[in-house]
């Protein structure tokens, strides 16, 4: 597990797709482009939203390889509870005034992944994402 | 990030470089503020040497094009690759922003 210090999310990121692009060869550009992007969106909804309440804050982040190419990404936290297949989507499409600027990351990660995985163990959220 | 800006005729043309993510897009956001303080007749973000958009980049994108609106000012976007522009029509944004494939496509049917 790679430790996220939320505090620095510009050289946690790095972190991450540095990881990425050394464990995975050969990577699909489609693919890396993917990963890159729920990291982003799953690790940047951790800094602005997470409630760790008064604990200090514990977040890691695994990636791990399955059969045909697929890629399991796995977060883990203990923040308060968040199921974000529970968040509902944003209005998409229409018009510019009724445009919401909020949710966008959630909803692309959900339509980006294949298979999202939500438990809360131990006092930690593990999302298992597999794209 | 780098954001180069010039002007063809009328038309403010923006054309920022690298990642438009959580870490850059606050800067180009306050870029463009302070661009629009001109009151340009048009905007258009060339989007092609942008490597990586986020949703907080598109939230950038989005609120320049608020703004443009408010400010009776035409606005589009071109030149995305072909991920970004995955994600801008993913979301939605296809709807309410015009997008073009090139700079002469966008100069030609701008609306």
């Amino acid at each position: 597990m790679i430790p996220i210090d939320l505090a620095h999310m510009e050289q946690s990121l790095l972190l991450v797709e540095q990881n990425l692009e050394s464990f995975v060869s050969n990577l699909d550009p489609e693919q890396h482009y993917k990963a890159t992007f729920i990291c982003e969106e799953i690790l940047t909804n951790f800094a602005r939203h997470a409630n760790f309440e008064n604990r200090t804050p514990n977040v890691s982040f695994k990636l791990d390889t399955l059969e045909q190419e697929a890629l399991l990404l796995t977060f883990r936290d203990n923040a308060q509870p968040f199921d974000l297949l529970e968040y509902p989507d944003p209005k998409i499409g229409g018009d510019l005034e009724e445009a919401e600027l909020g949710g966008l990351g959630i909803y692309l990660t959900k339509q980006y992944a294949k298979n999202i995985q939500y438990c809360y163990e131990n006092e930690f959220n593990i999302l298992k994402i597999i794209l | 990030m780098e954001i180069d800006y010039y002007n063809e005729g009328d038309i403010l043309i923006v054309a920022p470089s690298g990642k438009l993510d959580t870490t850059h897009a606050p800067d180009f956001s306050k870029r463009i503020k302070e661009l629009f303080e001109d009151k340009p007749k048009a905007c258009l973000i060339d989007l092609s040497n942008i490597t990586f958009l986020a949703s907080s980049g598109l939230q950038s994108i989005l609120a320049a094009a608020k703004n443009a609106k408010k400010e009776e000012m035409t606005f589009g976007v071109f030149g995305m690759q072909k991920m970004a522009y995955n994600v801008f029509t993913m979301s939605g944004f296809n709807q309410f922003i015009q997008s073009f494939d090139s700079k002469e496509d966008a100069l030609a049917n701008l609306l």
